[in-house]
């Protein structure tokens, strides 16, 4: 019995030794191939061309923690299933964990209770191994100063230089570095190679029926003012081109998307504080812009424009009046690459009309003809990690990122396994799908994918954002128009109306400054909803803030003012 | 207050036979607004019902949907693919078979023991009940708590915290108070011990009432949501009324509106949203009607007696 | 019986205890469990008092005076909450309370025992369910496309808002509540009204009284004592009630009409400001103003001649 384990400890070991040797051969072989750090330039080639400096195989990346010995770790994110095992579920998990050797206990957080649990948790001192924040500035800063979350070691960027290149991306992370004075978190990027426009936009975009605007003439573009949009509702309603009847909702939207079509598309700072051009800080509250964005939501409610009861819609199902219920002549909605095709098919398959004759994305500016948004700065959640974490722990999961960081590890996480369900073209390096949804009767992701374990929580820094704009997955006419459409509102904005992050601003905290944090979306959409004239009850709002505004004003001129 | 009253006693008055046993107008009035108000709280559980069975497309087309044109069990057989619903069943399985005789054996031992007479610190002791009913905490010391006990993400996190209702316990406190004392003083001079007392007889004569805090605390369980929210992280011991949450409220993306989107955003249909209502309420529909002629008893004898 | 109370009272403390060992053995597990999971949580009060730093626990976290009660009071949506929920609450006492001794003075006039039996059963099933089961259901019956506004369509009339109106609210908030809990709550009045004497029946029926004489005159004072035990439960929960109705029901609309003191607190503690200091100090103050109103309520029972909630914190003289 005895001698039966040993033998086998023996063999074990015997492979292991080989496996290190290996990696070492492969490792010398990559330093003297391949000298240069991964490129941190953008990518000028368009489609899926990748970027010829990064590693494309598996050959000339190394990992910095020894892959045989196996690790354990807990793992909070959004985004996930509840329930699925993501180290077995479905080949695409097994891959990463194999190849990676782990096994992740996964806390899988609901979108209404993420912030919260995690708070608590972290609050606690009790946070798991690793997880994705939705970093808060006023949170994130309490976290560092008293020591809750892990401090990165000073090497990390040799160490994970894929992982340090998405991290120079993000524009974030190197300034809260040199804020906190050391690294902390490591937002992931939206885009890397890809990056369509400085200062970033952001993704929602107007969907509208084409065939119902021609129907009652109105002007097909990419681009809407906000009273552009109500015209064409107004049309809409008045003639009911698509005989929905009393089901016909001119504009579907949410609250917090009618909050963002009227009021953040013609008020750049209505959720924040700023700085305005006399140097002097403001509350966005109380400008004019908002002002006339609330004008505009409160014509659009009481004249029937918008969804009588849009306060009631939960979750995302204003979207489906649109693509799936076919009564709506335009919705204001998520539009990121990676989820047009989705909508795209629902749009056909619901109401049986071709999507790409039939309906419009445009963008939504303000009624000055600029667009309006703060930067979106390139990022979304951060990655943090215990201060109780192991080493080895950390190591794995700093080279799963790492990994994931190179084409050959995105590609995977974006496409699924390689010469499964993609491939390289003849040329070496462009991608080529081998994945027929049609076929398999399955899209490759999602929870009735093929793939149920495909997203983040497989471990990514880039987004998929960045690779969708490549994805052979979806149509390349998708691709371009988004691509376009991202583009195209950086150039049709003044530096005013789609101003770029002020970082002594977002790395402000105070204890006044954190409890003058409201829900903007909930108190606009209240304001709107109220009976009686719209300018008088927003004065009434700026008048019942002012308590707890005007001492961050204060804070903010004296200590920031120019 | 001697009077013994723990004989089942139908809630309608007993001996009611009126001299006039015709049917009065006054009857019909009442039937038609009492079978209104019946029916107010039928209709939305039935239009509810209804929606489960329907595609989304019907659901759509119609404005009143009481019976279903086109039978489909699609939402259903979705849901249960799901998975959660299932998780989440049996999650609050565990927690009853756990939870539920913790809760018992706590309140019926202490209940028992406050409503014995003239025992020293008897004051002290209800107001120590009292006072938890006022002031709790907070969720971080708790959490703190059950981090120090090693049981968060265990079943036992829930299983403890709650372990009383303290209005359960005054409930209960009163309704052992109404026994007839000199009941106990006789099997006390007979050589029982508190403990035989409680098992021997309190116990046989205050079925209504167990019955009814069984149903209490059973429904509270049920119910639970809060505290397995905080202190349990595993998907695999997600409660039922989590699972729920999620299916039904949850994924407010919006309210993130810079969010990255990936494919595993789910959208469920309202029939399948509706059909998870349906299915965690399955249960305390079946065993409700077992149980109702067991609290009506309960709320008889006991809670309210002034 | 006199005998052995006597002695009792005259032995020493020490000897009582002794002899009351077994009721301390019947209580201990509860006491142990109360000291463990409600008691030393209680600690977590003080952050009214500090200000919060995970990193030196609640114990080491900087005393910071009455610096957080100073915002509270800054914060004018906090003070609104307060008489919102109070008049929310009052609203409720006037509004809702009487429906349940309506429909158990109503359903009592019923002589048919199955139907009886079968309306208790309907109207007691909705109070089982979870706010999130009943809001579902609800909302999914009253919103514009649902199920209400289809009948009303259906008879030509417009549709209603009934969710998103901020004066339609609070009606809904009293109706829904009804629609939930009415029935349990019934089901208290209809066991208080078997417990009146049936002698006084059948004297009122040889004297030829009407079924509403019997019940103005007889039935609703049988229960009069019941009505106002529960009043006074009512009363001493005034500040609590209602969070996972609310929570469940309300709407960007309607967010403002129901921001009663839990939401605020929930929002504080949850949403705006990541501040566990401040939400204490919140919980500190609802929990002052509850105990007020409960020995304000326990005082009026006392008064009005009825027991006081916990009537066997008395002596039990009477037995």
């Amino acid at each position: 019995m005895s001698l039966s384990v040993n033998k086998l400890a023996k063999s074990v070991s015997l492979v292991l030794i080989t496996a290190m040797l290996m990696l070492v051969i492969a490792a010398c072989s990559n330093s003297n191939n391949e000298s240069a750090p991964p490129s941190t330039a953008p990518s000028s080639q368009s489609s899926a061309t990748p970027n010829p400096q990064s590693s494309e195989g598996d050959s000339d990346w190394k990992p910095q923690s020894d892959l045989s010995k196996k690790v354990k770790f807990s793992y909070a994110s959004v985004q996930g299933i509840e329930g699925f095992d993501y180290n077995k579920g479905d080949a695409l998990a097994q891959y990463f964990s194999d190849k990676f050797n782990y096994e992740m206990d996964v806390a899988s957080l609901n979108w209404d209770n993420w912030s919260e649990r995690l708070r608590i948790w972290i609050n606690s001192g009790d946070m798991p191994d690793v997880a994705v924040y939705n970093y808060n500035h006023a949170d994130a800063a309490a976290f560092v100063d008293q020591g809750m979350i892990k401090k990165f070691p000073d090497n990390w960027k040799t160490r994970w230089p894929n992982v340090a290149a998405v991290f120079d991306k993000t524009s974030i992370g190197p300034q809260m570095e040199h804020t906190f004075g050391g690294t902390y978190f490591i937002p992931r990027a939206r885009f890397m190679n890809n990056l369509p426009g400085d200062p970033l936009p952001n993704h929602p975009s107007l969907f509208l029926r084409k065939d119902w605007a021609e129907a009652v003439g109105f002007p097909i573009k990419t681009t809407y003012t906000t009273s552009e949009v109500m015209e064409f509702a107004q049309k809409v309603k008045d003639q009911d081109p698509g005989k929905a009847g009393n089901k016909l909702i001119p504009i579907a939207e949410n609250t917090t998307h009618a909050v963002d079509l009227f009021v953040a598309r013609n008020s750049t700072h209505f959720n924040r504080f700023y700085m305005d051009t006399d140097g002097k800080y403001k509350w966005g509250g109380a400008s004019e812009d908002t002002l006339k964005g609330l004008k505009l939501f409160s014509e659009a409610y009481r004249s029937g424009l918008l969804s009588q009861d849009f306060y009631t819609v939960k979750n995302e199902e204003h979207g489906s009046y649109f693509n799936v219920k076919g009564i709506a002549g335009a919705t204001f909605f998520q539009a990121p690459t990676s989820a047009l095709q989705q909508f795209y098919d629902d749009f056909q398959s619901n109401t049986g009309l071709d999507p790409y004759e039939n309906l419009q994305m445009a963008t939504v500016l303000g009624d000055d003809g600029n667009y309006h948004q703060y930067d979106l700065i390139n990022y979304w959640g951060a990655i943090i990690f215990s201060p109780n974490i192991k080493d080895d722990v950390f190591e794995r999961y700093m080279d799963i990122l790492d990994y994931n960081a190179t084409l050959a590890g995105n590609t995977i996480l974006n496409m699924g396994i390689k010469d499964v369900d993609w491939t390289y073209e003849s040329d070496g390096t462009t991608v080529k799908s081998l994945y027929d949804q049609a076929k398999e009767g399955k899209p490759l992701g999602g929870t009735s994918g093929k793939y149920p374990s495909m997203g983040y929580l497989l471990g990514s820094t880039i987004l998929f954002d960045d690779f969708a704009f490549d994805n052979p997955n979806s149509d390349k006419r998708l691709r371009d128009l988004s691509k376009q459409l991202y583009t195209e509102r950086t150039k049709v904005a003044t530096p005013e109306s789609f101003a770029k992050v002020n970082w002594d601003l977002f790395s402000f905290d105070s204890p006044n400054f954190r409890r003058a944090q409201m829900d903007y979306y909930t108190e606009y959409a209240n304001i709107v909803t109220q009976s009686g004239d719209i300018e008088t009850n927003w004065n009434n709002w700026v008048n019942s803030k002012k308590s707890i505004i005007q001492p961050v004003l204060d804070e903010l001129n004296s200590k920031l003012g120019s | 207050m001697a009077e013994i009253r723990f004989e089942a006693q139908p809630v309608q008055r007993p001996g009611k036979s009126k001299l006039n046993n015709r049917i009065e107008m006054l009857d019909v009035i009442l039937v038609v607004l009492l079978t209104g108000f019946a029916v107010a709280i039928i209709l939305p559980f039935l239009n509810v019902i209804a929606v489960t069975f329907v595609t989304q497309q019907e659901y759509m087309k119609s404005t009143i949907l009481l019976f279903p044109h086109s039978f489909t069990l699609e939402n259903y057989k979705s849901l249960f693919e799901d998975g959660r619903i299932w998780t989440g069943y049996r999650t609050t399985l565990l927690l009853l078979v756990l939870g539920l005789p913790l809760n018992m054996f706590l309140t019926t031992s202490m209940a028992y023991g406050l409503s014995r007479p003239n025992f020293p610190f008897k004051k002290f002791f209800i107001y120590f009940v009292v006072i938890t009913m006022l002031f709790s905490g907070g969720i971080i010391p708790m959490y703190l708590l059950m981090k120090e006990l090693s049981l968060i993400n265990t079943i036992w996190s829930i299983v403890l915290c709650y372990g009383i209702n303290s209005f359960y316990l005054i409930i209960m406190m009163n309704n052992f108070t109404t026994i007839p004392i000199s009941l106990m003083e006789s099997a006390k001079l007979d050589g029982a011990g508190e403990w035989r007392i409680l098992a021997k007889i309190i116990l046989p004569l205050s079925m209504p009432i167990i019955a009814t805090m069984t149903l209490f605390y059973a429904v509270d369980r049920w119910n639970e949501w809060f505290n397995a929210m905080i202190f349990i992280r595993k998907g695999d011991l997600t409660v039922l009324q989590l699972a729920l949450r999620s299916i039904v409220i949850d994924s407010q993306i919006s309210q993130q509106m810079n969010v990255s989107n990936v494919q595993t955003d789910k959208q469920f249909s309202e029939g399948m949203k509706m059909s998870a209502v349906i299915v965690s309420m399955l249960p305390i529909m079946c065993v409700f009607p077992l149980l109702q002629k067991h609290f009506v008893k309960g709320m008889l004898v006991g809670a309210i007696k002034a | 019986m006199e005998n052995t109370l006597l002695k009792k009272n005259n032995s020493s403390l020490i000897s009582r205890v002794l002899k009351s060992k077994e009721i301390y053995f019947l209580i201990l597990p509860g006491v142990i469990w109360y000291v463990i999971f409600a008691y030393v949580p209680m600690y977590g009060l003080s952050l009214a008092f500090k200000t919060y730093k995970a990193n030196l626990g609640i114990f080491g976290s900087p005393w910071v005076g009455f610096e957080n009660f100073t915002y509270v009071f800054r914060d004018p949506a906090f003070l609104e909450s307060v008489w919102r929920t109070l008049w929310i609450n009052l609203g409720r006492i006037l509004f809702q309370f009487p429906f349940p001794i309506l429909l158990a003075l109503l359903l009592n006039e019923i002589r048919m025992n199955r139907y009886k039996k079968a309306i208790q059963t309907v109207y007691t099933f909705p109070h089982f369910l979870s706010w999130i089961i009943v809001s579902s259901v609800l909302i999914n019956s009253l919103d514009m496309q649902g199920f209400v506004n289809g009948v009303i369509q259906l008879l030509g009339g417009d549709p209603v808002n009934f969710l998103g109106n901020t004066q339609i609210f609070r009606p809904l908030l009293y109706i829904t509540d009804n629609w939930k809990s009415a029935g349990w709550t019934m089901i208290i009045y209809l066991a208080a009204i078997t417990g009146i004497d049936t002698e006084q029946y059948e004297s009122a029926q040889l004297d030829g009284a009407t079924r509403f004489q019997i019940m103005r005159y007889i039935t609703l004072p049988g229960i009069q004592s019941t009505i106002v035990v529960m009043l006074i439960l009512t009363v001493g929960n005034l500040m609590n009630a209602g969070f996972d109705q609310i929570f469940n029901i309300s709407n960007a609309a309607t967010a403002k009409a129901g921001e009663i003191l839990d939401i605020y607190i929930y929002r504080i503690t949850f949403q705006s400001a990541a501040d566990f200091s401040f939400s204490s100090t919140v919980s500190l103050f609802r929990s002052v103003i509850n105990f007020a109103l409960l020995l304000f309520a326990d005082r009026v029972c006392k008064w009005m001649g009825a027991e006081g909630l916990f009537p066997s914190m008395k002596k039990k003289a009477r037995s």
